[in-house]
Parts: structure tokens; sequence; C-alpha cells
């Protein structure tokens, strides 16, 4: 059985995942895209079974998809299934869309499901999607409710904020609570809550991510007596390193 | 973020004199302790680490030539600003204090925007940058996420993080532990992948779990599928 090729244009390289993620359990080899270049070059090599295409690939004139649209609907003609993707909010980016000859739409964000469903309507049939055997099953939502540990390493303290390095990405604004040795030593408290309010990807692809609290008096004064320790320590090392200059020369 | 208040410490045996260093600093945002004798004066201070020390050294138990010399022979106390109250600046007594790098002030009659300002220019000796930590660095961090689908092989939650390939965490979850997965340490298999407005969907393959298990959740896989 042969399996189908769909091809995929967005310009948000993490969606693209998510859509390679979607499909991975059936027969159907993704090839994702994200630019209007590489995309055309692809449908020059070999055509694909299916196509699905970002409407606002360029996020500053929004109109990309339109025009990749209608170019493959003058050169490839009207055989070919094209989907397009769009936010809910935009139908009347949709309608025109569909007019101007697409096929169907996604609605962003992705449902796999509602996907899947549409792939088995356009596709053809010697390259049915087939369910796999580890095809997932929905939880229901009594059993949603989980929690995920991980090991951070804290990286600077100061009055304003907690800095970290994780090898998992943190979106800004989450809500995380942190248990360690450092907590206690710093703040007589093992288990705190902490909010991040800026996260960033480092060059050795760790996160970094800043944290903040709102310190209670006694956390308040406990992290003033250990940071001013921290730097009469620093400063005696100081002296004592320009000392033992002074002494050598 | 939200702005951390400076902190005051005032040495004043007196009780009404102390109640209008307290007013004045109070109303310009500081936190303010007062302390009436020498020793308490001292252990709050370490306690609270203070910006700035305000010493009145007219009270008759207390000599103000021990407190300021206490004050800079301390090394975390000589590191605060500090402002000595006198009932009349001496100006040999000012060099011999700023030879200890402390601020004097007249006490009579005491404004509240002089007395302000010295405040404000002291307190900003207490710098702290913040520390790196090289010891006991390591914290676990935890936050609730949602399963979202199982198969026999995977599982995938929603969350506000995104793994990084072969990430190491720990899921708890009842459904899993239903199937006998307690406290499992899981390796990320692939890049979670960005899902809706700040949350990711993330995949994780079962490692190291009994076939037993896995027709457990084959078994559950499968008739929930019948279901829906």
């Amino acid at each position: 059985m042969s399996e189908s090729l769909i091809y995929t244009i967005d310009d948000d390289v993490d969606f693209n995942m998510v859509l390679k993620m979607a499909l991975k359990p059936f027969d159907v080899i993704v090839k994702t895209h994200s630019s209007p270049e590489e995309f055309v070059k692809s449908v020059k090599g070999k055509l694909p079974d299916l196509c699905i295409l970002d409407l606002n690939l360029d996020p500053r004139s929004g109109g990309e998809g339109f025009q990749l649209l209608k170019a493959m609907r003058n050169v490839i003609g009207k055989e070919l299934p094209i989907f397009i993707m769009s936010k809910r909010g935009e139908k009347d980016d949709v309608l025109k869309a569909m007019d101007m000859g697409a096929n169907d739409f996604i609605p962003k964000p992705l449902d796999d499901r509602y996907l899947l469903q549409k792939l088995r309507t356009y596709l053809p049939k010697n390259g049915l999607l087939q369910d796999v055997d580890n095809v997932y099953s929905k939880v229901s939502e009594k059993d949603k409710t989980a929690e995920i540990i991980t090991n951070f390493k804290l990286v600077r303290i100061s009055f304003e904020e907690l800095e970290i390095e994780s090898e998992i990405l943190l979106s800004k604004e989450m809500n995380l609570y942190f248990e360690g040795d450092a907590l206690e030593m710093i703040f007589e408290n093992r288990r705190m809550n902490f909010k991040v309010i800026e996260s960033s990807n480092t060059e050795s692809g760790k996160c970094r991510a800043k944290l903040e609290r709102e310190l209670s008096d006694d956390e308040f004064f406990a992290l003033r007596r250990w940071l001013t320790r921290k730097k009469v320590e620093a400063l005696s090392q100081m002296k004592n390193e320009s000392t033992e200059e002074v002494e050598q020369s | 973020m939200y702005k951390l208040p400076k902190v005051a410490l005032i040495l004043e045996p007196d009780v009404t004199k102390a109640s209008i260093y307290n007013g004045a600093l109070e109303s310009s945002g500081y936190i303010v302790k007062v302390e009436h004798n020498e020793t308490d004066f001292f252990q709050m201070a370490l306690q609270i680490i203070p910006d700035v020390l305000v010493v009145n050294g007219t009270h008759d138990d207390v000599s103000e030539d021990a407190v300021c010399k206490k004050i800079v022979k301390h090394p975390i106390l000589r590191e605060m600003g500090s402002i000595l109250l006198v009932p009349k600046i001496n100006f040999a007594a000012k060099a011999k204090l700023e030879k200890l790098k402390i601020d004097a002030l007249e006490e009579y009659p005491l404004q509240n925007k002089n007395f302000l300002l010295s405040i404000k220019q002291v307190s900003k000796k207490l710098i702290i940058p913040g520390a790196m930590l090289e010891e006991n660095n390591t914290i676990k961090g935890m936050m609730h996420i949602d399963l979202l689908e199982i198969s026999d092989t995977n599982f995938t939650f929603s969350a506000p993080v995104k793994l990084h390939n072969h990430a190491q965490v720990e899921i708890h979850s009842n459904l899993l532990e239903r199937f006998g997965v307690v406290s499992k340490n899981f390796e990320a298999d692939i890049n979670g992948s960005y899902y809706e407005s700040k949350m990711y969907k993330n995949e994780v393959e079962f490692r190291g779990i009994s076939v037993e298990v896995l027709k457990e959740i084959k078994k559950y896989c499968t008739s929930n599928r019948e279901k829906s």
C-alpha cells in the first residue's frame, strides 16, 4: 500500500511539529515547510497528494497564503486537494479562500481528529489512512489531572527574582512550585511557588528563566540576611585576593 | 515585577521621638523597626539587615562613640548606611564621623524633608545585586498538567512547558498509577510542540514498563476507543 504524501506550509515551526506529531501514527508522509520558496521548490520536485496551507504566512502582510493558493490553482489545476488553515476568528478569510479554490479549512488550534476526518475524505483510497495499533484514545475529564516533576538548576538569586536553568522550556506567566535544599537554606521554607516572568533558550539549548514571588516579611528578611552574607563573603574574598597580590609583588 | 521596600532600623530610647521618625519613614514607603536599647538594636540589625541605621546617641546608657565603632567594626553592619542624630553638629565630631563613614544630622529641629533626603542618600549604600549559587543549587520544580491522550506506547499531555528531546521528567497521575506506573521517570521521546496560547502538547513514550502493564494500557485504550 503506497503512503500518501502531504505538504504543509506554516511559518510557525512549532505548529509544523504539531502537524507531524498528529499524523505520525498514520500511513502518510508529511513534509512541512516554513517559507513559500521551500514549498514551491518541493511542489516542483514532486506533486503531493494533498496540501495544507496557512493563510497568514507573513504576520506583517497576512496575504501570502492567498497568493500561494491562487498560484497553485493556476499552475496545478483543480485536482489537487488543498486545505487552508486559519485561526477561528478569521471567517471572512476562510470564505475568501474557499472562493479561490480551497477544498476545505482546518481551524487552529489544531484538532487531530478533525484533521484526520478531513484527510480521510480527500486522500486517495489506496493511500487511505489506516488506524494503527497504537492510535491514541482520549483521556476522560476525570483522569486528566496530572503533575509533572523535573529538576532545575538554581543559578542566581536576588530580591526581585530567581534565575533557573532547565532542560524544559517554561512559558511566561506560568506558575510552578519548587522544592529544594537551597530554598530551605535561604528562605527556611522547602516548598515555594513562583511565577515565570521571563523565559529564553540559551545557546546550549537549555532554558533560562526568571521567576518572581511575592515574599512574606519573614522570607524577605531571610533573603536579605542570606544575600548580605554572600556579599560580605565576596567582599572579604576580594580583599584577601588583593592583599595576596600586594604581598606577592 | 513588584518593588521591594527599603528597611530602616532606628535606635531611639524616647518613644515620642521614635514615633516621629517612624511616621516620616513609613509614609515614604520604608519598613521601619524601632529599638530602644543598644543590645536589641544590634540583634535586630543582624536579623533584618536594614538599608539604613538611624542612631540617636544622646541616650544616657548609649555612648554614640561605642555604637558607631561597633557598627564600623562589624563586617555586615558597616555595609549599611548609618545616620547619627546629634543635638548640635560639632565640626570636629562630624569630621570624626566622616572618617567612620557615618552621617550626622541635627536632631533639633528635625525637618522631615532633610531627614528623608539623608536617609535616601545613605540607604543607597546597601546594594545587594544578587548572588550566584554554586552549592545546593538543584531544585525540583512541579507543575500541573492535563493528560490528553494515551496509547499503548505513548501518552500526550498539554502543559505550559515544552519538553526538550530526552528531557527527564516524572509524571504523577491517577490514571497512570492505575496501571502500576507510579512516579515513573520518563524520558521525552520527541520535542514537545506548540499547541495553543502558551500551552504545549508533549508526547512521552513509555519505556522500561513491563509487558503486563503495557497490555493493561492497551486494553484500556481499546475499550475506550470502542466506547467513543
